[in-house]
């Protein structure tokens, strides 16, 4: 039984790094630059373009939604105000295109705020 | 921030200490039963401030001087309760729930340095992982932080938690682990990492600290010792418990329930410990939905050791007892379910037909089972030192554990049926719903599984006088 925990702690010494991908932390903090920006609480939309997190497709929606609550964040373009995670050149373009969304605020590091064109 | 952190601390440590001191029979003084108070007042006052604070905010809302307020009213209420009852603790003795056992110097001396060591290289590992994951893991911050931080910073919209947009997060699940972290937050003014951390880690070994303590009673100081080595000697254990996740604390409040049951056999006139027994059933209900399959489970077994039992009389007034003191928890649960908390994912919009098809599914059984031999094939080094130990060491069911091993026995068996069906009718991809939940159920029952396994086996001093 000791071995064992001395293994664990091994792993934590030699391997930190498979423990620290598994942080939200930095996510978190890409995302919670929006929170002085979107009202106090309320529905908003969130689409991304970005790879997926550890390959799970809902992990960047929840670490924005980790990230922004008390608001709820909710996988959608059907709302007034939209989170946009953004990883390409393009992604302003094709949300206008398929969503009907504007640039509204963008954060400088992939996090954008848009808005529905006919608000 | 460490003043006020340590401030928040004092309305929890008086009303778990009142009402552990009240309902806990007094015994010789000695460091294991101190050990054995300090653990279930830290579960006990987590639980009645987590509980407070859910009625404080939702009967009057979110501004702090409520929450100054109730701590300072409830926590003269429990210094009361406390000092009213200390004048006659003194003149009623109840018979000793350890036994003097004679002690194996040598074995206790290794078996103490090997704890020792296992503790160190746990704590070790606790910190630093938890340095490293700040937020938990992926369940912490998508269901318990994230919660907390719904009713923390939502002020008046703190109830948008509970919103169907939601469902993902399981905003049906009880509240004691988020309330108590946002309690915290409230009260320091900051939201801060440390706090639900912290939180983790003291459940983490509040369990472990109750384990060894009880089996020093129930048994001998070198089969607690061991008890404890098995618990920390499990990687998995400790890495669920510094997740922050809601497992390890209804493991916890399991095992408390489990001990106190096994504490009402030998003592049977003291009706305090059945009381707090149903205390911490009903906190165990208050952490997650499991807790309820759990009381469940405790339900039938007291019932089936009634109807066995020759002292009926007096097993009835322990479930008396023990309902209680669920009842107070299970109202505000239930206050909770109907006023707040939306459907359950598990049984919500499932319909009969869809529910006989799956549990007539043979394939889903074969399913789950495969699963579980898969857990249990990666924890083989444990697994099979249990397995081989009673071989070893004998078996040996005293008479005056005998009621208490069965009953757990049955609680044992009926959560992992009970476990094993909801698996079967899960309306989740089964391949899924096993590979992210299994582990973490089983620990959960693992503290209640060492308990019982170390209730029946051979102490080994019994073991080194056998074999002279």
């Amino acid at each position: 039984c000791i071995v064992l925990q001395a293994i664990s702690l091994f792993e934590v010494l030699a391997y930190p790094q498979k423990i620290r991908s598994q942080d939200v932390s930095r996510y978190e903090n890409k995302f919670k630059l929006l929170q002085n920006k979107l009202p106090a609480q309320g529905v908003f939309g969130f689409v991304s373009d970005c790879p997926d997190i550890n390959e799970d497709p809902s992990a960047k929606m929840f670490s924005a939604q980790y990230a922004l609550s008390p608001r709820i964040i909710v996988n959608s373009a059907d709302t007034r105000l939209v989170v946009v995670h953004s990883c390409s050149e393009t992604t302003a373009e094709l949300a206008h295109v398929k969503f009907g969304l504007i640039p509204h605020i963008d954060l400088g590091n992939g996090v954008m705020l848009f808005r529905k064109e006919t608000e | 921030m460490i003043f006020l952190l340590c401030l928040a601390f004092l309305a929890p440590i008086i009303a778990g200490y009142s009402v552990t001191y009240t309902l806990l029979p007094l015994q010789k003084p000695s460091f294991h039963y101190y050990v054995l108070k300090t653990t279930l007042t830290l579960g006990v006052g987590c639980g009645i401030t987590s509980c407070s604070y859910f009625l404080i905010l939702s009967l009057f809302g979110p501004a702090k001087i409520y929450l100054v307020m109730n701590d300072v009213i409830s926590g003269l209420a429990f210094i009361a309760l406390f000092l009213y009852f200390f004048r006659f603790r003194e003149k009623l003795s109840y018979p000793a729930i350890s036994e003097d056992i004679s002690t194996n110097g040598k074995v206790q001396q290794i078996l103490t340095l090997g704890f020792i060591a296992a503790l160190i290289c746990s704590i070790g590992n606790a910190i630093l992982r938890s340095s490293m994951l700040p937020h938990g893991s992926w369940d912490a911050w998508t269901i318990w932080n994230l919660r907390a931080r719904f009713l923390y910073r939502g002020g008046s919209h703190w109830t948008d938690t509970f919103s169907t947009f939601l469902a993902p997060h399981h905003p049906d699940y009880p509240l004691l682990i988020p309330a108590q972290i946002a309690r915290f937050w409230q009260f320091i003014g900051k939201e801060t990492q440390v706090v639900p951390a912290i939180i983790a880690i003291c459940f983490v070994y509040s369990t472990a600290g109750l384990l060894v303590s009880a089996i020093f009673m129930l048994r001998s100081r070198s089969q607690g010792l061991l008890a404890g080595l098995v618990l920390l000697g499990t990687p998995y254990y400790l890495i669920i418990g510094i997740s922050q996740l809601a497992d390890i604390p209804l493991g916890f409040f399991i095992l408390a329930t489990l001990v106190l049951i096994s504490f009402q056999d030998r003592m049977s006139g003291s009706p305090g410990i059945s009381l707090l027994a149903g205390i911490m059933a009903g906190f165990a209900c208050w952490t997650k939905n499991e807790g309820l399959l759990f009381l469940l489970t405790v339900i039938i077994a007291r019932l089936a050791i009634i109807f066995f039992d020759a002292d009926r009389k007096n097993k009835v007034g322990q479930m008396t007892c023990f309902v209680a003191g669920i009842a107070p928890i299970l109202l505000i649960l239930l206050y909770y379910k109907v006023h707040f908390a939306p459907s359950n994912d598990i049984f919500a919009g499932q319909e009969i037909q869809t529910v006989i098809g799956r549990l007539m599914d043979l394939s889903r059984y074969v399913q789950i089972t495969k699963a579980l031999l898969v857990f249990a094939s990666q924890t083989i080094p444990v697994a099979s030192l249990l397995i081989i130990y009673p071989f070893y060491a004998g078996i040996q069911l005293e008479n005056n554990s005998k009621k208490a091993v069965i009953t757990l026995l049955i609680i044992l068996f009926l959560m992992c049926s009970g476990y094993f069906a909801i698996y079967v009718i899960s309306p989740y991809n089964l391949g899924w719903h096993l590979e992210t939940s299994l582990p973490r159920l089983l620990m959960q029952l693992w503290p209640s599984v060492i308990f019982i396994y170390f209730l029946m086996v051979n102490t080994p001093e019994e073991m080194v006088s056998k074999q002279e």
